[in-house]
């Protein structure tokens, strides 16, 4: 359903005159963004190119990043490993590639004498249990500022970014039943900052406060419903090979 | 009730019965008033509503609606309306453009630069009053079109035969403002001949 049917229906409830839309509707954007955060937000995948430098731009749009990677052959995200100690020195510039790595001696090589490979076919070896194993690694990333910095080595020229994206403000679409939370917030933030007097006490922003957080835990617990087959699926990824 | 009517009422109260043929004041001039006192009832309605039932409301019968009114180029339809000084809201109570799939939303004057600056939905427009006009935002041609409006606000014309904008019950308010304002001139006209 359109945000405009949301701001009617509050304007209708909250005796408002039209005049009131405009303010509403920058407040409902708000709103929507808010419920796709925490609980509506589908995950949308971008691809994004690589760099010559080995970073990336994430897309504007992008609120909150779940995942980072690159498609498997599986149709699967081989996802990167998150580095905090990856640098953003020199990030935006062409010379970042130019930095001194390596200064500082890392041998990573005796690490893979501890790798337990016990599955074999042909020349693939698989990891089922054991160590750290580096042949499952498939690149590391650290975010700043909107940029994705990639290690030096990353061998993909895209990445493929998996993260809650704004919606158009311009044509706002919101899920049926997120209704309620969305009318709870735009009285909720309609009231928030009004001069407490005649119009608005404090006990009534607080109500209005609360009433927003309930509809929200509704809405997540509506939205977020755990099904039998959630409980299967979660039983069946729990079965692992272990030693014995 | 028609504005002559009113205006014979107000003469005959004021002269305490029949006018006289050299009454100083004229029709128009007791028009002018009337309008005056038509806003003055319609901004006390409005604080009565408020301070009673904590509602912002004015009664149906002070709008007018006002059809096949045609958009210049300058994005402005001329109403010849002095609106009353209340909000936007208020003032207009409705408005439609031909040809148009979502309809325009009024804004405050004071918000009118938050137009650009804040998100709003594609191909909707927006109004705010500007004196007598309705000026439009819009990012697409309007020009041409024509708008059906129903505010509250008192004619720039002078027909005297066109019926009153004013509930019945609000129309000894704005009577009696021009009954006062009336007798105060007389008070001073008084005056200042004892004075001669």
């Amino acid at each position: 359903m359109k945000l405009s049917k949301i701001i009617y229906e509050y304007i209708n409830q909250a005796g408002h005159t039209n005049a009131h839309y405009r303010r509403l509707y920058s407040i409902g954007v708000r709103g929507v963004k808010e419920a796709e955060l925490d609980v509506l937000g589908d995950a949308k995948v971008t691809r994004v190119s690589v760099l010559p430098n080995k970073t990336a731009k994430l897309p504007d749009d992008c609120l909150n990043v779940l995942n980072i990677g690159v498609e498997n052959g599986l149709g699967q995200l081989a996802v990167l490993k998150k580095d905090p100690t990856m640098t953003g020195y020199r990030k935006e510039s062409d010379l970042r590639l130019e930095q001194d790595f390596g200064k500082v001696a890392v041998d990573t090589t005796r690490i893979r004498d501890f790798a337990y490979i016990n599955a074999m076919e042909g020349a693939a070896s698989y990891k089922a249990f054991g160590a750290y194993d580096k042949t499952s690694f498939v690149g590391s990333y650290k975010i700043e500022d909107g940029i994705v910095i990639l290690n030096p080595e990353f061998g993909y020229d895209y990445i493929l970014v998996e993260g809650i994206m704004s919606v158009d403000e311009t044509d706002v679409d919101v899920e049926p039943i997120a209704e309620e939370t969305i009318i709870a917030y735009l009285a909720w933030k309609d009231a928030q900052y009004m001069p407490t007097g005649r119009k608005m006490n404090l006990s009534e922003k607080a109500m209005r406060k609360t009433e927003f957080y309930n509809q929200k835990r509704l809405l997540k617990a509506r939205v977020m419903k755990v099904l039998p087959s959630d409980a299967r699926s979660v039983t069946f990824d729990s079965e692992k090979l272990i030693v014995k | 009730m028609t504005r002559n009517q009113a205006i014979e009422l107000i003469k005959r109260t004021h002269y305490g019965g029949l006018v006289p043929v050299d009454a100083s004041h004229s029709d128009r001039e007791v028009n002018l008033m009337l309008n005056i006192g038509i806003s003055v009832a319609a901004i006390r309605n409005y604080r009565e509503s408020v301070n009673v039932s904590n509602e912002e409301f004015i009664g149906d019968a002070f709008y007018v609606t006002l059809s096949n009114l045609a958009i210049d180029s300058n994005n402005e339809v001329e109403t010849n309306y002095t609106p009353i000084g209340l909000s936007v809201g208020m003032v207009i109570s409705g408005l439609s453009v031909s040809g148009l799939e979502k309809q325009p939303i009024p804004i405050e004057a004071k918000d009118v630069f938050l137009w650009e600056e804040l998100p709003m939905e594609k191909g909707r427009a927006g109004y705010h009053i500007n004196g007598s006009k309705i000026k439009f935002l819009s990012k697409i041609p309007l020009t041409s079109k024509t708008v059906s409006v129903r505010m509250a606000g008192v004619p720039d014309t002078n027909d005297l035969n066109s019926e009153l904008n004013i509930p019945s019950d609000q129309l000894s308010i704005a009577m009696e403002y021009v009954i006062n304002l009336l007798d105060k001139r007389r008070q001073e006209d008084i005056a200042s001949r004892t004075a001669k």
